[in-house]
This record gives structure tokens, sequence and C-alpha cells, in this order.
């Protein structure tokens, strides 16, 4: 019978900071607890995330957090078997604040590390609510992502296709920046988009008329920025909506590509299609994305919400998985700001951020 | 020096170099690895050989140090975060010390001594971290200062008023005198201060009772980041 492995969880890479304790048995997953605190209103008023203020704030919390998620889960350190922290891709100050503070509890328990990427976090986050059974087809889509990934088995993972430039979560924020509402910018954008009329304004669909699964979302920006400069802030309504329209046509119909894709490389078995990242709160693409996945027999499904948008307990778990699998970090591991889940793949062809450093995620 | 705590580690990512100490009652063993870019590699493993070194483990520490500042942001907080997650993983006090206070070696009759430390290197924003360490190691509010600025400061703690002066680089200060037209100043005598995280473990060993609040970098200045107009004149909400 499986011993049960409890790891606790540390994310810092971008403005949330956050910690878990989760425990992977026999009896499948739990997480004990999931704490996080937000920066939001820290960079509220910069409109946008500050990579200094957000290093700055993670060093001031994440101890106090760490105790927080510990006495939650009612455990002492002692009782966990494995620290895993995320070391990138990702805000580097922020990172290095996590991977830092992970390595010094290492030494201190003596207990094995576990470097995390993040985005292998978000990809196997499903495992967080149920069975992960593998393959699988997941769009990853938040604020710093958008990529389509193959997950085949715990470490092997496929990248199909992903943004050129802007993630989506991004583009909402830059559309919500342009029209002076609030950051976030998905939520402010979605409520104002419920009022508007969605063929207000006819924004590009960016890469459609391309083959493959890559997708760009900067050139959605630039229009909305022209349409702003033309009739002012009058029509904010309407123009959120056609923004959220268009995002909403690009991911639906490149998901169908994705997942006619998955099916030929997967015959024989109902694909199922996973959507993880902030983005998936989003009512509307939510939908639009559950229907495609209708019409081509693939099971839907997301994550809750507080597992979607970045948190520790992804963390936990893949680190837990890791562990289980035997494998652990060594001191000397370093943060990597630049860290694509399929790193062979994507070095060979970079499509986003490539060059001297290697591709970006 | 009267100690409150006998097993204390030191460390220090402030500078270019990533240093660690461990204070024991019968030595004191270091580790240094050179290296801008080393500190986050390095660390870690530095402070697992000076504790397997001295046959200590991690929970027999009475106390943790660490230089909090002013310095390369990022290795001051590779630095107070490993330091601060130590103190979580054995449930011990952290101590911050500045690297003026580790730089100086006070003895209980010392006269206080104003610590000098290169801020902004290339003129015309040429600046300078200021800090006066008095009794105990403990020194005042840190400033930074420019040329001009500088010059009074030596001025004031000069001879007269029995502080001394010391500096990373008192060359660096004489030269800046010199440039500032101060050559009435140019008798001054500055000793050499270099920071030490063996002596930031000496500190923190001396100090009675640590403050509850854990330590945070000493960055010395605010994020650089302007509020968006857009935002910021805003009246959605």
């Amino acid at each position: 019978m499986m011993q049960d492995i409890t790891v606790l969880g540390i994310e810092t890479s971008c403005d949330e900071t956050a910690a878990a304790v989760v425990r992977l048995g026999a009896s499948g997953v739990r997480v004990l607890s999931d704490v996080i605190a937000s920066q939001v209103e820290d960079h509220a008023v910069y409109g946008g995330v500050v990579p200094e203020i957000a290093a700055r704030a993670h060093v001031e919390r994440l101890d106090g957090l760490i105790r927080r998620a510990l006495s939650e889960a009612q455990l002492s350190l002692s009782s966990i078997h494995g620290v895993a922290a995320t070391s990138g891709p990702g805000l580097i100050g922020g990172v290095m604040v996590g991977l830092s503070t992970a390595k010094a509890i290492s030494v201190g328990l003596n207990t094995p590390l576990i470097a995390v990427n993040h985005l292998e976090g978000h990809a196997l986050s499903p495992g967080l609510v149920g069975p992960l059974g593998f393959p699988y087809l997941l769009l990853l889509v938040s604020g710093g992502h958008c990529q389509f990934i193959a997950v085949e088995s715990l470490g092997s993972y496929r990248r199909l296709g992903s943004t050129i430039d802007d993630a989506v979560g991004e583009a909402f924020d830059k559309t919500a920046k342009l029209l002076g509402l609030p950051q976030p910018g998905g939520p402010s954008v979605e409520r104002l988009a419920r009022q508007g009329d969605a063929t207000a304004f006819n924004l590009p669909r960016p890469l459609l008329d391309r083959p493959g699964l890559d997708m760009s979302f900067s050139g959605l920006k630039t229009a909305v920025r022209r349409i702003v400069e033309e009739v002012g802030s009058e029509r904010t309504a309407d123009v959120c909506a056609s923004f959220q329209l268009a995002v909403a046509d690009v991911l639906a119909a490149k998901a169908e590509r994705a997942m006619g894709l998955f099916a030929k490389s997967h015959p024989g078995e109902r694909g199922r299609f996973v959507v993880a990242g902030g983005v998936a709160a989003n009512a509307q693409i939510r939908e639009r994305l559950k229907a495609t996945a209708d019409t081509l027999d693939f099971t839907f499904s997301a994550p809750p919400m507080r597992w979607c948008t970045d948190n520790a307990a992804m963390i936990a778990h893949a680190g837990a998985l890791h562990l289980l699998a035997g494998r652990k970090s060594p001191l000397t591991i370093e943060v990597r700001a630049r860290w694509p889940l399929d790193g062979a793949a994507a070095d060979h062809a970079p499509v986003h951020g490539g060059g001297r450093k290697g591709a970006r995620a | 020096m009267t100690g409150f705590a006998r097993y204390v580690l030191g460390v220090d990512t402030a500078g270019d170099a990533c240093s660690v100490a461990l204070l024991t009652p019968a030595c004191v063993i270091e580790r240094t690895v050179e290296g801008r870019t080393a500190h986050n590699a390095a660390l870690a493993s530095l402070v697992k050989d000076v504790l397997a070194q001295a046959d200590l483990p991690p929970a027999k520490l009475d106390r943790i140090a660490v230089i909090t500042g002013p310095g390369s942001f990022a290795g001051l907080r590779i630095g107070v975060a490993f330091a601060r997650g130590l103190g979580l993983a054995v449930d011990r006090d952290v101590v911050g010390v500045s690297r003026h206070e580790s730089s100086v070696e006070m003895l209980d009759s010392s006269p206080p001594v104003l610590v000098i430390a290169p801020a902004r290197r290339r003129p015309p924003d040429r600046s300078w971290w200021v800090q006066t360490v008095g009794a105990g190691n403990i020194g005042d509010e840190l400033r930074e200062v420019e040329d001009a600025g500088l010059a009074q400061a030596c001025v004031a703690a000069g001879p007269a008023s029995g502080t001394r002066l010391a500096s990373f680089d008192p060359a660096a200060v004489m030269r800046c005198l010199k440039d500032a037209g101060r050559d009435d100043l140019g008798a001054l005598t500055i000793d050499v201060a270099t920071p030490s995280a063996a002596r930031a473990a000496r500190i923190a060993a001396a100090t009675r009772y640590p403050s509850s609040r854990p330590p945070m970098p000493l960055y010395g200045r605010p994020p650089d980041a302007t509020p968006s107009p857009v935002i910021a004149s805003s009246s959605i909400s």
C-alpha cells in the first residue's frame, strides 16, 4: 500500500504570494491548506504588476503565510516530507524569494527540495480534484500564458501551439487599462461586456487564417486603442463586448483544431479537454470552449477557480507527484525566468521570446 | 563580548560575494563564494557545509543573523528570504544587521563610527550610503547622500565630535572630497570598513532582546515605478 506523503508548496512567480500543504495517499489527493495573499491592491495605481513591488511584498509576507498554511493544516513542519517551490518561469525577483525560502526549509529540516515549473503546476492541476487520467489536452490561458499542451504523463508534455506575443489575460488587462477600467482587467471587461453590443465593432481575429495552433493577441489590443481614439470613452461596454467576442472566437477556433490534432494522435479513446488559468473564469469564453468540446465529443473540465489562477496547492501537488516518482532537486538549483514545459522542443522552435536566452515559456 | 546565543549563523548576500559564517563557542567557520550571480545557487549549500563541518544539526542553532543591506536588491532578498525561511524551519529568531553595522568592530568604550559606502558610483549621480554605528554595533537610520552631503556629514562627524570615519572604499571618499573642493578635509583619517557575516553573527549573538519583527531588506529607496495616469485619473470603479 502506498504511503502518504505530505508536501509544502510555495508560489511567488507573479503577484500572488501563496503557500499550501497537499497530501498524496492511497485515498487520493487532499489539499490540507491553501492560503494566498494577493497583491492586487499594491499594484492597482500602476495599472499592472510592477516586478520590484511584487518581489518586496513576497519577501515580507511569505514566511507568515507558510506559518498560516501549516496551522490551517494542523501540522508542524516536522511532518512535512518535502518542500516544493515554483522556480520559474515568472518574475525572477519573486521566484528567487520563494525558492530561497524553500531551500532554507529544506536545509533546516533536512527534507527534500522539489523545484517545480509553474506551468507544470497548472498542467497537473486537474489532479487536485480527481484522478489525473492521462493523456489529456490542456489549454492554459492566463495573464502570463496561452498555450495548448498535450499532457501525456507526469513529466511528458508536448506544446501544440501558443501565443506568439501577449497572453490572453494580458490582453484583457491592457484593454482595461486603455479604457480606464480597474485591474485585473478580466473581470472588469467581462462585467461591462454583458451590457454591450458584441457586433458594434469589427475587431480582427489574428492568425485564424493561418494553419497551426499559434495565436496572437497584441493586434487586438492595438485595434482597441484605435477605436478608443476614434470614439472616445462613450461606448466602453460595446468595445468590451466586441473585444471579448473576438478572443472567444479565436480560442474556440484554435481549440477545435487542437482537439482534431489530439484526437489524431490518440485514436480509439475519447478525448479529454481541460482548461486551466484565470481566463477560464470568463463565462463567455468558457461556454464557447465547452460547446466546442461537446461538438467534437471531448469531455470538458476546468479546475475550480481558486486552482485555475495562481496558487500553491498546484505547486505542492506537482512536487508531491515528482517526489513520489523519486525525483528531487539539488540545493544549487537556480531560478529560470524562461522555462518552457517541453524544453527541448521549445529550444528548437521558439515561438515566443526566442533568442540567446532560449524560449520564454 | 557577552553572548546571549551560542550557535549563530550569519548570512551575507548583499555584495559581490555570498558569505556565511557559523559562530560556535569553540570557533568561527566561514565560507565564501565570489560572484554577484552566485548567491542563489551557492547560499544553501554553503550553509549546509558549515553546519556539517561543525557537526551541528540545524535545530541546534540558537539564532540566525542576516545582513539586510544596503546592497543588490536581488542579493538582499535571497539572503533575507533564506534567513527567515531557516528561522521558520528551526523556530529561532532572525536578527537583521546592516552592512554598515557589520563592518566595524565596536568595543564598549569605542566612539561612534560614521560608516560610508558607495551607492551610485557614476557622476553626476554619485551618492553614498551613510550610517553612524554606535554602542553595541547599533546604527542610526541609513541615509543616502550626494557628494555635498557626504562632505557635510564628514565635517559634522569629524575629529571635533569624537566620531571616527570608516568606509568600504576610503580612497573613493577622499577623491570625492577633493573633487568637491574640500581640501580642508584632506587630513581626515578614514579607516577601512569591511562587511562581515561573522561579525553580523557576533552582533546577533550579543543582542539581548531580538526584535519580534522579522528583518526586511534595507532598500533605502522606494520601488522604481510611476503610477499610471489613466488609472490614477479614472473615476470608474
